[in-house]
């Protein structure tokens, strides 16, 4: 992974409306332990990630939403390995300096960057912020603005990677 | 012998204070329409030797409103008509028993009473009662009789119909216009498409939504949808009125969260209740302020609803527990990192001004100092 290797997060269709997502998109419930499942973007598209996500059973994504390495590193963000979850390349982003069961800052950074994003996405006649999703989501201009208007964020997160060996020897790594 | 009357007690919020829907007392149209009917066949079968009824046997004869009494909305029901009275009257009385009748004992589980081809009266009779809703008659032998949308169902499929109507108002997408057909196609969150006429006073709204359509604009139509047995939506046979919703519409994206099921969230994720979607819905539209934006809503894993503002420079978003009715209001200045957080209680009207009160500010355009 390299600092610009995206992290890509799938998008439940009811935390999109009137292709707004909302700022729960990237915060963690603590039934998961504070913990975001993301996929690494050097091993898979956003475009496969998705259509992998969407054909298990129960999952359901309207699109994929990303943040990069090096803005996770900018933000003192720790990414580690969770081959447990998954063969490929699934990562998890967790909260792990919000102290409890509410990563109010995770969810602060997330409307910061909707806010610029949506404003990019004016500038640049992008329609929305989603790197692939279903029909009606517009795609167009993600991958060549990657991290546009993103870099002010300040995640209150970690992002885990599957391909660094741990520190601790363990399946996890952190960056 | 005086011309019969009836007393029937509509039972339901909308009759509270003696008051009554006037789309209500069109279903009694109907009822007098099977109150003739039945007295007819009453009077071929006091008089089998004959084939048909005298000839004006109802002429003039019909059901007049006379009043209507405490209760939750009581209506009396006089029998009107002069000299053909005379004849019917008796009849009349017998037929208004008979159908009574006939409602408990199809409430009761037993055969209707009355044959196949006259329970379709049923169709337009009770069309118009709401869930909860009843009819209430005083049956001649003692006890009462009541006609609820479940009962009038009931009734219906006794009457070997293969489809009836309904009275309803759908949600959906307007997915083509047929000008031609004088219709227009509205396409429901399932998937189904049902036609419906276009009038001419609708024109302008439906192909408003039609242009929308890619934006996911909601219409809402009410009128009298056709169903079969199976309860397959088929056709609008009328619309009484329809009207786009905000793409923002807080009801609709209320019953939208309300189809979700547990474990919604990819296998997690508990589904927010239903009865306190709409609890929550009604109050949002009695207590919000109508000049505010309205907010985007999400559902939350816990099975509360999420609702979120952008106001400048303002993120809003407020939490509902929509249980305790309680939310936690968190507004964050995206520059300043400024932040104003403090719980609601929106069972009570002083929460719901504290936060239109806040939001209000938040909207108040910055002048030059």
């Amino acid at each position: 992974m390299t600092e610009a290797t995206l992290l890509l997060r799938q998008i439940h269709p009811t935390f999109v409306q009137n292709s707004r997502v909302t700022s729960q998109a990237f915060r963690p419930t603590p039934k998961d332990e504070n913990q975001l499942s993301a996929d690494n973007g050097d091993k898979i598209s956003a475009g496969d990630a998705w259509m992998r996500f969407s054909a298990q059973p129960e999952c359901s994504s309207a699109g994929v939403m990303a943040v990069s390495q090096g803005e996770c590193l900018a933000c003192a963000v720790h990414v580690v390995v969770r081959t447990e979850f998954h063969t490929s390349s699934i990562a998890i982003w967790t909260s792990r300096h919000s102290g409890g069961t509410k990563p109010t800052r995770l969810a602060r950074s997330w409307r910061r960057r909707r806010r610029t994003a949506d404003g990019c996405s004016k500038r640049n006649n992008l329609q929305g912020q989603f790197a692939y999703g279903e029909s009606g989501i517009k795609l167009a201009g993600f991958t060549e603005k990657r991290g546009a208007g993103w870099g002010s964020c300040v995640m209150d997160a970690c992002i885990y990677g599957r391909d660094d060996e741990p520190p601790d020897g363990s399946a996890n790594t952190h960056y | 012998m005086p011309p019969p009357s009836f007393k029937p007690e509509l039972i339901g919020d909308r009759f509270a204070d003696h008051q009554v829907p006037l789309e209500v007392l069109k279903d009694f149209a109907a009822f007098e329409e099977l109150l003739m009917e039945v007295a007819k066949r009453e009077y071929l079968e006091d008089h089998p030797d004959r084939l048909r009824i005298p000839k004006g046997f109802t002429k003039g004869v019909e059901l007049r409103l006379a009043a209507i009494d405490d209760g939750s909305a009581i209506l009396t029901l006089v029998v009107a008509g002069g000299l053909a009275l005379m004849d019917t009257s008796d009849y009349i009385a017998r037929a208004h028993d008979k159908i009574v009748d006939t409602i408990a004992n199809i409430s009761d589980g037993r055969a209707p009473g009355l044959p196949p081809e006259l329970l379709r009266y049923f169709d337009r009779f009770g069309r118009s009662l709401l869930e909860g809703e009843s009819v209430r008659f005083q049956r001649a032998q003692g006890g009462q009789s009541s006609l609820t949308p479940e009962v009038r169902e009931q009734l219906l499929r006794a009457s070997e119909a293969e489809e009836w109507t309904e009275e309803t108002l759908l949600k959906g997408r307007v997915s083509a216009t047929l000008m031609a057909n004088g219709e227009f196609e509205l396409e429901l969150a399932n998937g189904a498409k049902l036609r419906a006429p276009l009038e001419q006073q609708h024109q302008g709204t439906v192909i408003e939504a039609m242009t929308e359509y890619g934006r996911g604009r909601t219409l809402a139509v009410k009128g009298v949808v056709r169903k079969n047995r199976n309860g397959h939506l088929k056709q609008f046979d009328s619309i009484e009125h329809v009207n786009l919703l905000h793409t923002l519409d807080v009801e609709t994206r209320l019953e939208e969260l309300g189809t979700l099921k547990d474990r919604w969230l990819n296998g997690k994720g508990i589904a927010p209740d239903r009865a306190r979607l709409k609890a929550l819905a009604e109050n949002f539209d009695k207590n919000f302020d109508a000049a505010l934006p309205l907010p985007h809503l999400y559902p939350t894993t816990e099975g509360g609803v999420l609702a979120e503002w952008t106001l400048g420079n303002w993120s809003v978003s407020l939490e509902i527990e929509i249980g305790a009715q309680t939310a936690q209001y968190e507004a964050l200045h995206l520059v300043s990192d400024e932040t104003s957080e403090f719980t609601l209680n929106l069972s009570e009207l002083a929460g719901w001004t504290s936060l239109n009160d806040e939001l209000r500010q938040l909207t108040v355009p910055v002048g030059p100092e």
